[in-house]
């Protein structure tokens, strides 16, 4: 994950690698490495980049909808330019 | 709206945040408290104009709680362009996140109104307790304010929650008569609103709870996963103060038609970290917050739902 000085920035890089095994699961018993299992393919790890959407992750806008209380107008009409979910 | 008190004997399989009165409790003028998944904020002001509980969709979370985990005290004040600290993050629009003499300090500024914040709340660096002041030029003689205003009241329970305690989502939660919870996560546009909307119309509806149609916290707690319902809620204006157990998790996508694909791992981590509120400038939050993700993709079966807004998609998340 890289983070730069503001929000436009953000990139989350998410690298895949074997499911299932964890560290304990990933070393064979002997009696296991003699059966005649076949190999699994190998799997070549995958990179995949998922989308941040950097106003809705830092609550950088204001959520008209959730507007409560006196202050609603404070939000709608006073201090709001970007209108997030 | 759902309030707890409408669900009778349901309310006892998916459990109220604890506390919670039958009824919402007032405060004496001049002090309220909200309690969010089980996280309390109260705030108190010499000036009941800047105390006055909050209605709406915040008004089932108002408590009366005695040991509430940030104390906040509200008054008004003459701000100025904030530039001095260190700025630990700019957020691009609202807010802006300052450290200065070991404190913690938020100015919200609007480029309609200029570089004078309107308001500043400063926290001790504990994240226990600070003050809220309201620059009082911008408001006219004799108004009411709320003082934990949007995003304010959100960005402290993200803070609360990245100390090992939970995550918030951008997602909408169900619960079924039969007290299963399912999460339906997405960014804005993804259906979450759509989907509390088909549930809520579905043949035999009746005991169905919507938690939230955008925003709900997980936590963990008793040895299971919980999602809360938030008063944050999207077009559909659905949201409860309540809990339920979190029984499998489903990635938003419209689609040309029902379909349900199960997730990897690390796929579904992914993705669930993009619909969250991260503290991109807090090391250790963030770590928490990818770990206990990690965590509840492990125990909690995950899928991606493509769907179109008819109610067939129901039974195929039922079945899943």
């Amino acid at each position: 994950m890289r983070v730069g000085s503001g929000p436009r920035e953000i990139e989350l890089i998410i690298e895949e690698r074997c499911e299932g095994r964890g560290r304990a699961e990933g070393y064979l018993k002997k009696e296991d490495m003699m059966t005649d299992q076949p190999k699994k393919p190998y799997v070549k790890p995958e990179v995949t980049q998922v989308a941040l959407r950097p106003g809705e992750a830092v609550l950088g806008g204001c959520k008209t909808s959730a507007v409560m209380g006196p202050a609603s107008t404070m939000c709608t009409t006073l201090t709001c330019m970007v209108i997030s979910s | 709206m759902h309030h707890p008190d409408l669900y009778g004997d349901l309310i006892l399989k998916i459990a109220p945040n604890s506390d919670l009165g039958p009824t919402p409790v007032a405060d004496p003028p001049g002090s309220f408290a909200i309690k969010i998944a089980d996280l309390t904020i109260a705030l108190t002001s010499d000036d009941p104009m800047l105390a006055v509980p909050p209605d709406g969709s915040m008004t089932p979370f108002l408590v009366r709680e005695a040991e509430p985990d940030i104390r906040l005290r509200a008054q008004w004040s003459r701000l100025s362009m904030d530039s001095a600290g260190e700025h630990l993050f700019e957020s691009g629009g609202l807010w802006t996140l300052i450290r200065e003499n070991g404190s913690l300090r938020f100015s919200f500024t609007s480029p309609v109104l200029g570089p004078v914040p309107y308001k500043m709340v400063w926290l001790d660096k504990e994240f226990r307790s600070g003050e809220v002041l309201i620059h009082r030029p911008y408001y006219s003689p004799g108004r009411a304010v709320y003082p934990l205003e949007y995003p304010l009241d959100e960005l402290l329970l993200i803070h609360l929650l990245a100390e090992g305690r939970g995550v918030e989502m951008h997602a909408c939660g169900v619960v079924d008569s039969n007290g299963q919870g399912y999460l339906f996560v997405g960014q804005s546009g993804a259906g979450k609103t759509t989907t509390a909307r088909l549930w809520q119309k579905a043949e035999g509806a009746g005991g169905i709870m919507v938690l939230s149609d955008d925003r709900i916290v997980l936590r963990y707690q008793d040895g299971q996963f919980w999602m809360y319902g938030t008063p944050w809620h999207g077009e559909a204006e659905l949201s409860a103060s309540a809990r339920a157990p979190l029984n499998g998790i489903y990635v938003l996508h419209h689609g040309p038609s029902n379909r349900l694909v199960p997730l990897r791992r690390s796929a579904t981590v992914a993705k669930l970290v993009a619909c969250s509120f991260p503290l991109f400038y807090h090391s250790d939050g963030l770590d928490f917050t990818l770990g206990f993700l990690d965590q509840v993709v492990a125990v909690v079966p995950s899928y991606e739902l493509s769907f179109t807004p008819d109610e067939r998609v129901i039974a195929l998340v039922r079945s899943s």
